[in-house]
């Protein structure tokens, strides 16, 4: 039977579209309501993390370093939201 | 000549991959993200800094008045098959209070952080009910805006479009709130009745409605011939103000008032004449915002671009997440909705 070829780590790519799809969606259905937008954008920042730390683990190289990037990466999106949805 | 090879070399250590960075950009290392990040919190800093510099003021330029306010929100109820709210002095007076008492205080909630609960307003006022709500809005820069976040909102609309309403008030106040020049917009409904069985449902608290006894303080003349400017074209009341507190005792003081000031708040949001700029927080932080993606994204597409066309192997983090997440970032802050409601 043949196998059908799928795309490299193609899971994981529906796991980041989800998260982020999510995080985007319920960012603009909140509009109007600065506290949830906020939890929205701080969910979203974890769980972009986790999909980063998760990635790397699962394709087997994961460093301290890496870690440091997601986090950081993470923590500039959501503060310039966070700056933002704080008026 | 020595400064701009320096200028360039510093370019490309920071924003192109190479061997002075180990083939990544130096603003994509733990350490380079760290920076920026400390940048971006610096821009708190710089925003306050924006209230102190001579000729900008830190607010919101509107456009909002009384009547639009009132008329946009009868034809969403026209629109909804529902009978159109006429204005009530009472509760227009009710809200005018409201917008006042959350400047002095400064707070935005609908109860204040003394605990006055906004239908003490209305009953404040002379207006005896049977049902009240009451919605707010600020930093908003059009009435349109205003009713069209009420209603995109479950519990405002609900509000807006409740049958048990005969009547609506509604205050636009300038003033200076939580460090904001901003302008405020309180929006009451009300059913009155002669009984005195009384019902509230607070917008988004219905649970947390309670039968009310008949006011106590009954102040009609006053309160009606005050309310007169609030409905005027010109929908910021002129500057014999009433002290909500004072009204709970049944006093009317008058006392000046200049950091909202009606008239004067008004001309400095408006009047072209005026030498200062009103710099809103949000346009501030958006654009900055903005700036900050776009560098961050432009550098990360060139690194991607450059390390695949040499197929540099490096133990990084994804390019292709950092982009997709930076991008819907961006679209969170070219999104984003001014005004807040409550």
């Amino acid at each position: 039977m043949k196998k059908k070829r799928r795309m490299p780590e193609f899971d994981h790519y529906i796991a980041l579209a989800s998260i982020l799809g999510a995080g985007l969606s319920l960012f603009l259905y909140y509009r109007y309501s600065r506290e949830t937008q906020a939890y929205v954008i701080f969910t979203t920042a974890i769980g972009y993390t986790v999909w980063g730390v998760l990635h790397h683990k699962l394709i087997h190289y994961l460093t301290i370093e890496i870690i440091f990037e997601y986090v950081l990466v993470a923590a500039l999106g959501s503060l310039v939201v966070l700056s933002l949805v704080g008026y | 000549m020595s400064f701009l090879k320096s200028l360039n070399s510093f370019f490309k250590h920071a924003f192109l991959p190479g061997k002075s960075n180990n083939q990544r950009p130096k603003i994509l290392h733990p350490a380079g993200l760290s920076i920026l990040v400390a940048i971006f919190l610096l821009n708190f800093s710089l925003r306050t800094l924006v209230t102190y510099l001579p000729g900008f003021v830190l607010g919101f330029s509107s456009s909002i008045t009384v009547d639009e306010v009132v008329n946009l929100s009868n034809q969403e109820r026209t629109k909804a098959g529902l009978s159109t709210l006429s204005t009530d002095p009472l509760l227009s007076q009710a809200a005018y209070n409201k917008a006042l008492d959350m400047f002095g205080q400064n707070y935005w909630a609908h109860v204040s952080p003394t605990g006055t609960q906004p239908w003490s307003f209305i009953k404040n006022a002379g207006y005896s009910y049977r049902f009240a709500g009451e919605n707010l809005a600020r930093d908003f820069s059009d009435s349109t805006s205003v009713v069209n976040a009420w209603m995109g909102s479950p519990s405002h609309r609900e509000n807006l479009l409740s049958d048990k309403y005969t009547n609506i008030g509604v205050a636009v106040v300038d003033g200076t709130l939580q460090g904001v020049e901003t302008r405020l917009v309180v929006q009451m409904f009300g059913t009155p009745t002669p009984a005195p069985i009384a019902q509230v449902i607070p917008q988004a608290q219905a649970q947390q409605a309670q039968p009310q006894p008949q006011p106590q303080v009954q102040q009609p003349a006053p309160a009606t011939a005050q309310i007169t400017p609030v409905e005027e074209e010109t929908p910021v009341p002129e500057t014999s103000l009433e002290e909500t507190p004072f009204i709970a005792q049944g006093q009317v003081r008058q006392e000046p008032r200049p950091q909202f000031a009606g008239t004067t708040a008004f001309q400095r949001l408006t009047s072209p004449l005026r030498d200062e700029r009103i710099v809103s927080p949000t346009e501030i932080t958006q654009v900055f915002g903005i700036m900050l993606v776009v560098l961050i994204l432009g550098t990360l597409v060139v690194d991607w671009v450059i390390a695949h066309r040499r197929r540099t192997v490096r133990l990084v983090g994804r390019n292709w997440a950092h982009i997709t997440y930076m991008v819907v970032v961006g679209l969170m802050l070219l999104q984003y909705a001014q005004g807040r409601i409550l």
